[in-house]
């Protein structure tokens, strides 16, 4: 359970909106002669990063307006929420590290990744 | 209402009253209601008496204009009072690039109220209340338990809240608050669905 800050509504509880994608992808131009692979790339084909991410969302129970979100996909942090057609404004990517200088939220501690050399 | 054969969507229940008046539940039948969206931008917000800042509504000619988002509201009037609104609506947006849909039987508007009322509604939504947050006369979308809905705070010396809810979750979200009030007094409710025969069979 988290907050978000409606650009319209104020802040709210984070159940009241659904997640709608990744933002800033243009759909491809040209409907008919667009070929499969430029269609798959645009449906299927989306970033899925850790760390900060710009995404769409839609305050579903609300005002049911579509905005932009900064969000850390790790941390679940919002860093910026902003509207519709709006360029992402600049945030400071905060590492957050853990006292044993791995990043935070790296999800289930029982199946984090070792890297190489660690034992 | 025009005409007898109307059926509303909580025809079947009756108004609940809880003892010593803690809380009453009761539905507002038939209130005519059109969803008006226009751009907020020139002179019609002004005209139309358009709240347009953010979750707040305003009475104005008889009806309640209720903001939605920033070039949505919804239009609430008496039952009879539709046709008029409707008119006088048209004659000002005359040339208007506006939308206007009449959905008086797509919601149907529940009113709770009573000294509990906070404290049977706080169990069901995540929206803050509070009166210092959630001030008379303010509007806000949000969920009831499964539902979502749009409350109203219409308190004046007591606490007393609207809620539309669309026309086939009224029946849910009626038995939600009436379980929900139950501490207070309220009758349990048995929901529609369990009366025509969905309940589940019990383990023999």
């Amino acid at each position: 359970m988290f907050e978000i800050e409606c650009p319209y509504c104020g802040r709210r509880d984070g159940s009241e909106f659904s997640y709608a994608g990744e933002a800033h992808i243009s759909r491809p131009s040209g409907d008919e002669e667009i070929s499969d692979e430029a269609w798959a790339g645009f449906v299927f084909m989306c970033r899925n990063i850790k760390g900060v991410q710009a995404e769409r969302w839609v305050h579903s129970a609300g005002c049911r307006r579509f905005f932009n979100m900064l969000r850390n996909t790790a941390t679940d942090q919002i860093l910026a929420v902003y509207k519709m057609g709006e360029e992402p404004p600049e945030v400071e990517k905060q590492p957050l590290p853990s006292p044993s200088g791995e990043s935070l939220g790296s999800g289930n501690d029982a199946v984090q990744v070792m890297g190489k050399g660690e034992t | 209402m025009s005409d007898p054969r109307r059926k509303s969507p909580l025809a079947h229940r009756k108004a609940l009253n809880a003892p010593d008046g803690a809380v009453s539940l009761r539905e507002r039948a038939f209130l005519a209601k059109f969803i008006l969206r226009v751009s907020a931008d020139g002179e019609v917000a002004e005209v139309l008496k358009l709240p347009v800042m953010a979750n707040t509504s305003l009475k104005h000619n008889g009806s309640t204009i209720l903001w939605l988002g920033p070039d949505e509201w919804m239009f609430m009037a008496a039952a009879d009072g539709g046709g008029e609104m409707k008119a006088r609506l048209g004659e000002f947006l005359g040339g208007v690039h506006h939308q206007l849909t009449d959905v008086s039987d797509h919601y149907t508007v529940i009113e709770i109220s009573g000294r509990k009322a906070y404290e049977i509604l706080m169990k069901l939504t995540p929206f803050d209340l509070h009166p210092g947050a959630f001030k008379i006369g303010h509007v806000a979308g949000t969920m009831f338990g499964k539902t979502a809905g749009l409350i109203i705070n219409r308190s004046v010396d007591m606490p007393e809240f609207d809620i539309i809810v669309r026309w086939s979750m009224a029946d849910y979200l009626w038995c939600l608050i009436a379980e929900a009030g139950r501490e207070f007094g309220l009758p349990a409710q048995e929901p529609v669905g369990q009366v025509r025969g969905l309940r589940y069979r019990e383990a023999s």
